[in-house]
């Protein structure tokens, strides 16, 4: 068997009211990101990765081929940046980065000369002398960052790094770290309950609820063919109708409906805002020859004004649906249509080839 | 479930504090089981039941009892009388002088009892300060007040000791409260007459209850005031008379079965202040009213000018009366005072004449060994306690309750069982005092440096450990420069415990070993008070010097 660089773990562990059992692998250099709702084992999985929190048995961590799993948390080369920071109060920045080159013992000039070049990587040049009660909450994180860095770590786990932060901020930092792990080459893994940071720096998505992995891919994958119905909610906005309207509404409309196989059990269609078309004029037939579903008769019920789009709401037979568009809709009804190609199919929660 | 819970869960609980408490409460329980023993021993020392019937059907024993619990209420309600006012400015408004006046509150839990019977002395007595002033002004011959050696003189002296504790303890509380109910309450059009008895009285109340109780229990185990301000059969406790029957009467048995009695009733009281702080609810939202409002009205700032003079000149004024006396000295007993540092010569052996003493010195040299080797030895055995403490789980809250085990004992009581443990064993009066010091001041010293072992977030230890670092290097690294500015307070409290200690050294040694307090005592007993005012001087000074010298060291607070 060929050794595999990079992070391999089987992950299992039962509290009283959650478990957890995931496993997934991270190539050497990748940056992948965990996301889920809170509560979903998250941040469990870190702390069990960094050592903090023990496994059950039948869980393993292969770290570049080697097993990290009985090594305590100082030894296993697996630094942790946390949300809250975790900075020293009562060191300087300097103190606070130099902190595990002093544990290895790196000689003074060399410790100075380390934790200036970190602090130019995450742009904070001249900050050694101050106190972390005097940085501001993007500083602290950048140094939190740079303190990570400096143990050379094989693996760097990020804890919603940036939650504490305000959005501008948050996604001028996103960018900085994607700049950091493609100058640094490090092995991250990155946890996040904010799915567009998740498809901005991520080479690879791991979806998780309720302590499983629900998929594991890049984010385009993710987004456009969703394993599952939660991912496909989860990542990004969409329309979610049962699929016995299109059966008793639409077929009596005349749609073309063959496509779709019914089947038992819970059945629902689901497409994006953006994959709507929006014809004003009944008359007139939809823009494409590709076969659509058509909602006739649509009432707009809601037109939110989004900067570079709108959201536009529509009731239709009782059921919202969602689309986007450039201009504001100028009469009241509306046929949407959706092309078939563009339509994903769950029963019982789960994506349906079509 | 939170990440930090289910951590604890998984790793086994730090056991490093083990040993230290071992020995802590060894040191505690040999003397309470040697009282203990003594209580259920004839006098050839068999085991017999007769001394505790005897002291239990004794009618003076209730009667004791009966004054004991009686002069400790009307003590907390005076103190809570003065001290609730002083509580209401305190967390309501805004002042210069604020945080002088609260720090200034929490110097009762370390003066030392003597020093305030001696200030009460000089400042109330029949020749004292107040009365010359109250006599001048009235152009009398006769004191005015006749306060001392009565019920009314220990209840005034407890009042004075305490109020500042209930003053410090529920403005702390108070200031902490959320104040968005009151504000909601206002909203909804509720008078501020009707918001303070519905809303603020409700939710304060458990924490005067909880203040009143400690100060209750430190009025129960008082000694030194009532030993001299008592002054005779009609003012006698429990306390003075476990020491009277162990020392005068030399009936070890007896004053051992009054101790047991003794026990029992203040472990009933500690349970109770234990649960009354279990409900104190830990305000850790920012709707506090921290900054407060500066008062307004010409009435409120003279309302609060007026308490602030008064209790400067009731509180203040009998410790700086102590200072001012044993710098002065007069003539005759209608002659004006002059300066004069006759007191000292005296005592310092540094006069020529009949009327020398040597004592001073070695009062000095011994107190300050007995309290620096109690300092030093208290902040190892405090950081390890703490950490150990830090977790939650049934070992660290069975060790917090034995820290606090040596409160439900007064240092009378440990005073006895050292003493009996000492004409058992031979072993140097000096490592006994030290012992029973340690006993006695390590709780207090606790009281500081648990909460702050507590406030360390626990992701500081997990980052130090991802970064490289064991268990011991965090220890090392993180958590003892953490905890740096909380040992040194503690420490400095325990220092100035032991400085001022009285009751366990004096029922110990009865004035073998002399210590400033003791000597203290001594000179009070044989009317002496300019002496002893020296001598107290002597010991606020070096109590000041320790706590400028502690206060230096400490560094800058974090966050």
């Amino acid at each position: 068997m060929v050794e595999q660089q990079g992070l391999v773990c089987t992950l299992k562990a039962s509290y009283p009211d959650f478990s957890l059992d995931v496993s997934f692998s991270v190539k050497q250099g990748e940056l992948a990101c965990i996301i889920g709702p809170s509560g979903c084992g998250k941040t469990t999985t870190l702390q069990i990765l960094s050592g903090l929190l023990k496994p059950d048995k039948g869980s393993s961590i292969l770290l570049d081929g080697i097993d990290i799993l009985s090594l305590p948390t100082e030894k296993r080369q697996v630094a942790l940046v946390f949300q809250d920071y975790a900075l020293f109060p009562q060191m300087s920045v300097q103190d606070n980065i130099a902190y595990p080159l002093k544990l290895r013992k790196m000689p003074k000039s060399g410790r100075i000369a380390k934790v200036t070049s970190l602090l130019d990587l995450v742009s904070l040049p001249g900050f050694q002398k101050r106190k972390p009660g005097q940085l501001s909450g993007g500083e602290r994180q950048r140094v939190a960052l740079a303190r990570a860095l400096a143990s050379e770590p094989k693996l760097l786990l990020l804890d919603e790094p940036l939650s504490a932060l305000d959005t501008k901020l948050r996604r001028h930092l996103r960018d900085e770290i994607k700049r950091i792990h493609d100058e640094t080459g490090v092995t991250m893994v990155y946890v996040t309950h904010d799915q567009n940071e998740a498809m901005a720096i991520a080479d690879t998505v791991i979806v998780m609820n309720q302590g499983k992995i629900e998929q594991m891919a890049p984010s385009e994958e993710l987004y456009n063919h969703p394993k599952t119905l939660f991912t496909a909610t989860f990542m990004g906005d969409g329309n979610l109708l049962p699929y016995s309207i299109i059966t008793q509404t639409l077929a009596s409309e005349g749609n073309n409906y063959v496509m779709f196989r019914p089947k038992s059990g819970e059945q629902a269609i689901f497409f994006r805002p953006e994959k709507v078309t929006i014809q004003a004029d009944e008359k007139l037939p939809l823009p494409e020859f590709l076969p659509h579903l058509e909602f006739k008769n649509a009432t707009l019920s809601s037109c939110i004004f989004q900067g570079s789009y709108y959201q536009v709401i529509y009731t239709w037979n009782d059921y919202k649906i969602t689309a986007v568009a450039e201009k504001r809709p100028k009469g009241l009804n509306a046929t949407l249509g959706v092309r078939l190609i563009d339509i994903l199919q769950f029963l019982d929660g789960r994506a349906v080839k079509v | 479930m939170k990440a930090e819970q289910k951590q604890q869960k998984g790793n086994p609980p730090d056991l490093a504090g083990v040993p230290v408490a071992v020995i802590l409460i060894v040191l505690f329980l040999i003397p309470l089981c040697v009282t203990l023993g003594e209580a259920f021993t004839d006098g050839q020392g068999h085991f017999a039941l007769s001394t505790l019937e005897k002291t239990l059907t004794d009618p003076t024993t209730w009667s004791v009892l009966v004054f004991t619990l009686k002069q400790a209420l009307l003590s907390t309600l005076a103190s809570l009388a003065i001290g609730l006012p002083g509580a209401y400015i305190l967390a309501n408004y805004r002042f210069k002088g604020k945080q002088i006046v609260k720090a200034i509150s929490t110097v009762p839990f370390v003066l030392p009892s003597i020093l305030v019977v001696l200030g009460f002395v000089i400042f109330y007595g029949n020749n004292g300060v107040l009365n010359r002033v109250l006599m001048a002004l009235f152009h009398r011959n006769q004191p005015v007040f006749h306060f001392l050696y009565s019920l009314g003189a220990i209840v005034l002296a407890h009042a004075f000791y305490n109020s500042p504790i209930i003053m410090n303890l529920v403005s702390t509380y108070w200031e902490q409260m959320d104040c968005h109910p009151e504000q909601a309450a206002l909203t909804l059009g509720a008078s501020r007459k009707n918001v303070f008895r519905t809303i603020t009285l409700p939710s304060l109340l458990p924490s005067i209850l909880s203040a009143c109780t400690l100060v209750f229990l430190f009025c129960y185990n008082s000694f030194a005031i009532i030993l001299v301000l008592g002054g005779g059969p009609a003012c006698t406790t429990m306390e003075t008379e476990i020491y009277r029957k162990a020392r005068m009467s030399l009936d070890g048995p007896a004053a051992a079965s009054l101790a047991l009695l003794s026990m029992l009733i203040t472990i009933v009281l500690l349970i109770f202040y234990i649960v009354l702080q279990r409900r104190l609810k830990r305000h850790e939202d920012f709707n506090n009213r921290r900054y407060g409002s500066r008062p307004s009205s010409v009435q409120s700032k003279t309302l609060i000018a007026i308490y602030a003079v008064l209790v400067a000149i009731f509180v203040l004024g009998p410790i700086c009366s102590v200072v001012v006396r044993s710098f002065t000295t007069a003539p005759s007993r209608t002659a004006p005072m002059q300066w004069s540092l006759k007191w000292y010569r005296q005592l310092f052996g540094l006069s020529s004449g009949k009327d020398t003493m040597n004592i001073a010195w070695t009062a000095l040299k011994n107190s300050l060994f007995i309290a620096l080797s109690v300092a030093l030895i208290s902040i190892p055995a405090c950081l390890s306690l703490a950490s150990a403490a830090k977790r939650k789980g049934w070992l660290a809250s069975s060790l917090e309750m034995l820290g606090m085990l040596p409160m439900a004992v007064s240092s009378v009581i440990i005073g006895l069982g050292y003493y009996f443990l000492a004409s058992r064993i031979q072993t140097r009066g000096y490592v006994l005092v030290v012992l029973a010091h340690l006993v006695i001041a390590i709780p207090f010293a606790l009281r500081s440096v648990i909460p702050e072992a507590r406030k360390i977030p626990w992701m500081y230890v997990a980052a130090a450990r991802t970064l490289g670092a064991n268990r011991a290097t965090v220890f090392r690294t993180i958590e003892v420069p953490l905890l740096k500015n909380s040992l040194i307070t503690g420490a400095m409290f325990v220092f100035a415990l032991s400085l001022g200690e009285l009751n366990a050294t004096l029922t110990l040694s009865d004035s073998s070993i002399a210590t400033l307090p003791i000597v203290m005592y001594q000179l009070i007993g044989s009317y002496n008070y300019q002496g002893a005012c020296a001598l107290g001087t002597v010991l606020i000074i070096s109590s000041l010097l320790v706590f400028l010298i502690s206060e230096a060291l400490k560094g800058k607070e974090h966050g």
